[in-house]
């Protein structure tokens, strides 16, 4: 870039932005902002730095002994693991081959499927199963929205 | 007058500012309210300071820019995908941002259409160039300080500002060499 456009490109954005004013805030906020203030949050739907003291001891307590159990747990069941596992795993690979011949055949099944349904057919469920997936979407948002919805907030 | 009272006054002197600082970084005014509710929830607990202290509009700034900057990189790639199917029905949600009265009223009309031009070409600038541009012309930020906050390298923070401006100019066109020039 030139450095005497640039200052000069500089210049003249940096007047443009330095002359707006502030912008008005909606007349909404302030009214959320004290009902906020005089109903706040249990203390559960706040960040775990501003739970009581107490709670944050328990939770930590928790914590800490869920990870001890865990590691201990581990420690207990380990040497045995690895010969347990093969143990069970020969049976599992028996069921895997039975179900890739049975997703074969079902794939068989749909290609001679959509060989006799036709064209015509096959391009309405598409755009059927389209629709569905754009309706869940949809209602999905709206569901959030609603969900996450604060006092004086549009929700579309 | 009560505490409640007090920070009242403190809310409607200062909202204005807050929400600007919001409103230009996340250029959405749901989130900017949502945002400006927090820093006035924080300030809340901090009134006993706060209150008083010429320095508070600078906190608040400073709460306002760094929840901001904390939204756009926590939230906005996560909902980007549903927000944005939704984003371009919410036009007229754009269109209810006002300013304050300027003292001539013959030129009332013209300067807030120049205002409402200017901080509509910021909004539609790619958040990667709006964000730093804001950062240095409206907030005062240096070079070096945008790059640390905004934790990229000082040559991406100068390109970027360079782009964003080259943007705003081809936007807003000849308006920059005829009407913005500082009056005599």
């Amino acid at each position: 870039m030139n450095p005497e456009l640039a200052k000069q490109l500089e210049r003249e954005i940096g007047r443009v932005l330095h002359g707006l004013p502030d912008l008005t805030a909606p007349p909404g906020l302030l009214e959320r902002t004290m009902t906020a203030l005089e109903k706040p949050a249990p203390w559960h739907a706040r960040s775990w730095t501003k739970w009581p003291v107490r709670v944050r001891i328990v939770s930590l307590a928790f914590a800490l002994a869920a990870v001890a159990v865990a590691w201990v747990g581990w420690h207990a069941v380990e040497p045995g693991l690895l010969a347990g596992a093969s143990r069970h795993l020969a049976p599992a690979m028996v069921g895997l081959t039975s179900f890739w011949k049975f997703l074969s055949a079902l794939a068989g099944a749909l290609v001679l499927a959509v060989e006799h349904l036709g064209k015509g057919f096959m391009l309405a469920c598409l755009v059927a199963a389209a629709g569905a997936w754009a309706l869940c979407a949809g209602l999905g948002t709206m569901f959030v929205r609603l969900a996450l919805a604060r006092p004086g907030r549009r929700l579309l | 007058m009560t505490d409640a009272k007090q920070f009242e006054t403190f809310l409607r002197n200062y909202q204005d500012m807050v929400f600007s600082t919001a409103m230009r970084l996340v250029a959405n005014p749901a989130e900017a309210q949502d945002i400006s509710q927090e820093v006035f929830l924080r300030a809340f607990e901090r009134f006993g300071e706060l209150a008083g202290d010429p320095r508070a509009g600078g906190w608040l700034k400073t709460v306002a820019i760094n929840l901001s900057l904390n939204h756009l990189t926590r939230y906005r790639a996560r909902w980007s995908f549903f927000s944005e199917l939704f984003h371009r029905g919410n036009a007229g949600e754009e269109t209810e941002i006002e300013y304050a009265a300027p003292d001539d009223v013959e030129e009332q009309m013209a300067v807030s259409e120049r205002r409402l031009l200017v901080e509509e070409a910021l909004r539609q600038l790619p958040h990667a160039q709006r964000v730093p541009l804001v950062l240095f012309h409206l907030e005062g930020m240096r070079y070096e300080d945008i790059a640390v906050k905004l934790g990229v390298s000082l040559g991406k923070v100068k390109t970027d500002i360079h782009r964003a401006r080259a943007a705003l100019r081809k936007k807003l066109g000849p308006r920059l060499r005829n009407e913005w020039r500082p009056r005599a």
